[in-house]
């Protein structure tokens, strides 16, 4: 397969329960080597997704192709390509650690040498040492999940799903887990991540929202914030109101569209730019600080979190207009 | 990717695990073992027909001789304990309180009557609440009393007239033959019966429960990421749990030769042989009910209200023979009702392999049904 083929291709994926529609023709890609990141409330289809696309649920309507396969056709040899973690960190809880390794590693028909050079490679990453014939149950759920990670790593799978791998994981645990996983990305794996903590979701290289079963957005971390925030939001701050308008006149003929913003007070000032990278930022940054050194400025981008539940809002009130229209 | 030996390396990891687990959880290993062999036990004590020592009100308004060799007569046989009256009206209450199901009445004439070569008109009354316990009594105390008679008036007979026909002596036994179960044992009878029933109970509740249990656990959906296929998963979970079941059975029937000294007439080694194709299907028909099932709760459920049907029209509880053409049709879809057959069949009437091929095809037939139904479902419900 060439690598610059996206490894999942995701078309029109469409799943109903009965009458209930779990997810709506939904489609995006999702590119080698990147961490995804799949965001939506409980019940707004993103697990069903990921069951679809791990062959766990076949899909109503649409189609998928997964590492080069195709969803409906050839599932069953997706299944090698695929690692897989849920929430509920699905280990064996009678057994000791080193039993589930070998277990999980079975399936996959490995040879015990090859899981246990497999988890000499793995354990010291995740911080595991000697916790081998200690049975599942007796571990914390930090460790719990730390284990589960690697029983889905154990074939080298070209991508990894994890459905909301860090629920209930303290935030050392969840630090931990997230460098694995930017590690990985960065070995060239795909990782396919779903989470309730939305500022998880910046380590990610892209990510989509889902909203009762659609796909409302899907860009970079930044790409949805600036798209959220209508460009980037600058704050201005100096105690002389007299350098503060200078400034922001300044900005202003600099080339950027600036959208009116509220006027704080006669210390600080709000403007939104509406065109800007990070490198044009940058150099706006140093401009000003030639203008008055002790000119304070800021971007403040809107947190993931206001994002997310700014878009859900947009996306709710326009399905409801387009309802009432249509009636 | 699918080739045979991957098949088999998950095939083996799946029974490892499970293994690994059971042998871990002695104390399941122990109940699943120990509990049928205790039903058995109990089932063959209190479902047994057999007489012993059944309470018998006796009025003996003779007081003679011959009247306390008909009731030491009576005694002898084990069948009855004599309780005496001393008036008629002592009954009443006595079987008001089922403390007594049957009286007899000995009249006062009895050596008279002996002597004489008469009619001897025994008084009886019977608690007919329970028809079967009314007819053998009945049956047994006729049986004893014509015994009696015979012997009686044979020991009064002179030497010289002791080659006269039965018939000119008096009162004759009537002679039965029994087919089958010739010491007429109840237990020879229900055992069977009850080794079939305790096979399907112990079979069915392992599996309902334990996949329930690994889809709460989401080890299930776990497995099925995996390149493991559903029949797999089946497969891993029912040859062991097969094993144990075998075990179990092993136990019951050494329980029912043992201590009931009921053994098969036909080999053991052929009921040995064909009882695990029984064991896979039920523990089949427990997984199906378990992936269909909510929670545990629920599959304990349906795994009784499937039971209970498959008890009434499995020739189990009642005849399938006296039933009405659709019940027996039923019956004939229940895989219970062919494994009784070749229970029986082997026990009773010493059945050899030919005598049974035909059940043990229609068995084979049931487990490939239900291990592709239970992959089925499985797959659905993940």
């Amino acid at each position: 397969m060439p690598s610059d083929t996206p490894i999942i291709l995701v078309e029109n994926l469409t799943r109903r329960f009965g009458t209930f529609t779990a997810v709506d023709r939904v489609s995006f890609q999702v590119e080698r080597g990147e961490i995804f990141g799949f965001l939506g409330a409980n019940g707004s289809g993103k697990s069903t997704i990921i069951r679809m696309l791990c062959g766990l649920l076949a899909p109503t309507e649409g189609n998928a192709r997964v590492a080069g396969l195709d969803l409906r056709t050839q599932a069953d040899r997706i299944r090698s390509h695929i690692g897989y973690m849920s929430q509920k960190v699905s280990l064996y809880a009678n057994l000791t650690v080193r039993e589930n390794l070998l277990f999980f590693g079975g399936l996959y028909s490995l040879q015990p040498q090859g899981i246990l050079t497999r988890q000499g490679l793995l354990f010291p990453r995740l911080g595991l040492s000697s916790q081998d014939r200690v049975l599942v149950r007796a571990l914390p759920i930090g460790l719990k999940q730390r284990v589960a990670l690697i029983c889905a790593l154990l074939h080298d799978p070209e991508i990894v799903f994890l459905d909301e791998p860090t629920a209930g994981v303290d935030v050392i645990n969840r630090r931990v887990f997230w460098e694995l996983i930017r590690e990985l990305a960065a070995e060239g794996k795909t990782l396919f991540v779903t989470t309730h903590y939305l500022d998880e979701m910046d380590y990610a290289h892209h990510v989509g929202f889902i909203d009762r079963g659609k796909l409302i957005g899907f860009d970079s971390p930044l790409g949805l914030k600036l798209a959220f925030a209508g460009g980037y939001p600058v704050r201005l701050y100096h105690d002389d109101p007299h350098v503060l308008a200078q400034a922001e006149q300044w900005v202003r003929s600099a080339g950027y569209t600036v959208v009116p913003s509220r006027q704080d007070s006669g210390t600080a000032t709000q403007l939104l730019l509406a065109d800007g990278s990070p490198v044009r930022l940058d150099r706006l940054r140093r401009d000003l600080h030639a203008i008055d050194p002790t000119l304070d400025f800021t971007v403040e981008l809107p947190s993931m979190e206001d994002v997310f539940a700014g878009m859900i809002n947009q996306h709710r009130d326009k399905s409801k207009a387009h309802e009432l229209s249509a009636e | 990717m699918n080739s045979l030996q991957n098949k088999l390396n998950r095939l083996r990891t799946l029974l490892w695990r499970e293994f690994v687990e059971l042998r871990r959880d002695r104390f399941t290993l122990t109940i699943l073992v120990l509990i049928p062999v205790l039903q058995i036990t109990l089932l063959a004590y209190a479902i047994t027909t057999d007489f012993d020592h059944l309470p018998l009100c006796v009025l003996d308004r003779a007081h003679t001789r011959e009247s306390r060799q008909l009731l030491d007569h009576i005694a002898a046989t084990g069948y009855f304990t004599v309780v005496p009256l001393q008036d008629l009206s002592e009954t009443s209450p006595l079987f008001g309180r089922e403390q007594c199901r049957a009286a007899l009445l000995i009249p006062a004439d009895l050596g008279e009557l002996i002597a004489n070569r008469k009619e001897v008109r025994l008084g009886l009354l019977l608690d007919a609440s329970d028809t079967t316990l009314a007819t053998s009594t009945e049956g047994f105390l006729t049986a004893i009393t014509q015994a009696f008679y015979a012997q009686t008036r044979l020991e009064r007979t002179p030497l010289t007239d002791r080659n006269l026909q039965p018939e000119e002596r008096g009162g004759v036994a009537p002679v039965r033959r029994v087919l089958f179960n010739p010491t007429l044992s109840g237990t020879a009878y229900t055992l069977p019966g009850l080794l079939g029933m305790i096979c399907l109970f112990l079979t069915v509740l392992i599996t309902a429960l334990t996949l329930v249990r690994e889809r709460d656990a989401g080890t299930l959906e776990q497995l099925l990421v995996t390149p493991v296929t559903s029949t797999e998963v089946v497969l891993g979970k029912i040859l062991p749990f097969g094993v144990v079941a075998m075990g179990a059975v092993v136990f019951c029937v050494l329980v029912g030769w043992l201590i009931f000294g009921v053994r098969p007439a036909g080999s053991v080694f052929l009921l040995f042989a064909i009882t695990p194709i029984f064991l896979l299907i039920g523990l089949s028909q427990g997984l199906l009910i378990s992936s269909l099932a909510h929670s545990a709760m629920d599959a304990l459920e349906r795994s009784v209200l499937t039971m209970v049907p498959q008890m009434m029209l499995s020739d189990f509880l009642f005849p399938l023979a006296l039933m009405a053409l659709p019940f027996r049709i039923i019956g004939e879809a229940i895989p219970l009702t062919h494994y009784l057959r070749i229970t029986r069949g082997i026990y009773l009437k010493g059945q050899n392999f030919s005598e049974l091929q035909s059940e043990i095809a229609i068995l084979c037939l049931f487990l490939v049904l239900f291990v592709t139904g239970a992959a089925r479902t499985i797959k659905k419900q993940a």
